[in-house]
């Protein structure tokens, strides 16, 4: 079987990009492929780049303001494509607010800063719709 | 009992005496406040050597210009600036620390305690091992390029998370102590609130630069370009394009661009050469 592929990009103007390497780390010591995009992303060239790349889940790491503008863009841009790759968000400045928000207009799960490993391995692989796999 | 460690992994005793900084040579290691090298601070009297700072500013220029005029106007003495840091929490515990103890009428309270200099000089021993080890492994650039330090940083952070999930770190309200989510309720208000971009800030700019001389800034632009693609001083170049009216972001898209990048990381802008 194929092991799950997630994208892990930041977004916009965000420096912040540790928290994107350690989860990167997280996803592949659990045996999962990770598609690093890095820094400055926006929301067509991460679709460019999920699609291209045939990503389970796009995972989006948070540590500026620019979330709460960027994610519903690339949520409208999936839902005019017709893309129905999952978009999961995680990060230090998500607060209890914004998650419920991104939820609402739909990211399949968003993390605030307590989030554990376990939590955010479980849910991805959940997410890519293999709860019981191994990677 | 179970050997306790500082954070970075130093073995610390129970107790710390004289014989921890046996040969101790105060002048040396470390010297009066306000003299060379500055160890104990920089200034030899207590007024003013105990300084209140936090880190502030916040969005577009003007709006962290007013936060700061605010920070001062409320007793603030130091200004640390970063770019996005919304701040105004801590520096009522720098005053009650300050005004209400007598901790800040004592330069440099801690120095020469046994345990905080021999904790510095197996810190100082460390790094230098460390540095030797590194300098030994061969050219710092070739190791860059190799990508060692990166992983270097990257293995610290990893360690550091793991540390964190299994509790060998404690980090309060996070990993012990933690308060369920409807009971975390403090400043909770202040951290959903958010700040609208200021979006007139960009119609500013950009009429900015349709104000200037195009011409002359596409030649002072060119050099900056040329002289990044050689081994000259940049600085000439960038202070001349900053006079003629160059932006900071123009002048290192020119810089990226030298260095095989592209202009706008983003590729929304296109290079004005």
């Amino acid at each position: 079987m194929r092991k799950i592929k997630v994208y892990i990009g930041t977004l916009g103007l965000d420096q912040h990009e540790l928290g994107a390497v350690a989860v990167s780390r997280m996803l592949r010591d659990a045996g999962m492929e990770v598609v690093y995009a890095g820094r400055f992303n926006l929301p067509p060239m991460i679709l460019k780049t999920s699609l291209e790349e045939d990503v389970n889940v796009i995972g989006l790491s948070c540590h500026s303001w620019e979330h709460m503008y960027y994610v519903p863009e690339l949520l409208g841009l999936l839902r005019e494509k017709g893309v129905g790759i999952p978009v999961v968000v995680g990060g230090s400045v998500i607060t209890p607010g914004d998650r419920k928000r991104l939820v609402e207009i739909g990211v399949t799960a968003a993390f605030g800063p307590g989030a554990s490993e376990r939590e955010i391995v479980e849910t991805i692989r959940k997410i890519a719709g293999r709860a019981d796999a191994s990677g | 009992m179970k050997q306790a460690h500082s954070r970075s992994g130093i073995p610390l005793q129970a107790v710390y005496a004289p014989a921890d900084l046996r040969g101790f040579d105060y002048e040396r290691r470390l010297g009066t406040p306000g003299a060379y090298p500055y160890t104990r601070g920089r200034r030899a009297d207590a007024v003013g050597g105990w300084i209140q700072r936090e880190l502030s500013g916040e969005g577009e220029p003007s709006r962290s210009n007013e936060q700061l005029k605010y920070l001062l106007s409320q007793g603030q003495i130091g200004l640390d600036v970063i770019g996005d840091s919304p701040t105004m929490a801590f520096l009522r515990t720098q005053q009650i620390v300050h005004l209400e103890s007598s901790v800040a009428k004592v330069v440099d309270p801690l120095g020469g305690s046994y345990f905080v200099e021999s904790l510095t000089d197996e810190m100082e021993k460390r790094i230098w091992a460390r540095v030797l080890e590194i300098e030994a492994m061969g050219d710092p650039a070739d190791l860059s390029d190799k990508g060692w330090f990166k992983r270097f940083f990257e293995d610290a952070m990893a360690d550091y998370s793991k540390r964190i999930a299994e509790g060998s770190l404690p980090k309060v309200g996070l990993n012990i102590f933690q308060i369920p989510e409807e009971e975390d309720t403090l400043l909770k208000e202040i951290v959903e609130g958010k700040i609208e971009p200021c979006w007139s800030r960009i119609e500013r700019i950009k009429e900015y630069k349709m104000g200037r001389d195009l011409g002359k800034i596409r030649q002072v632009l060119t050099g900056v370009y040329e002289k990044a693609k050689g081994e000259e001083n940049l600085m000439v170049p960038i202070l001349e394009a900053f006079r003629s009216g160059a932006t900071m972001g123009e002048i290192g898209g020119m810089m990226r661009m030298a260095y095989g990048y592209p202009y706008d990381p983003h590729g929304l802008i296109e290079s004005p050469i």
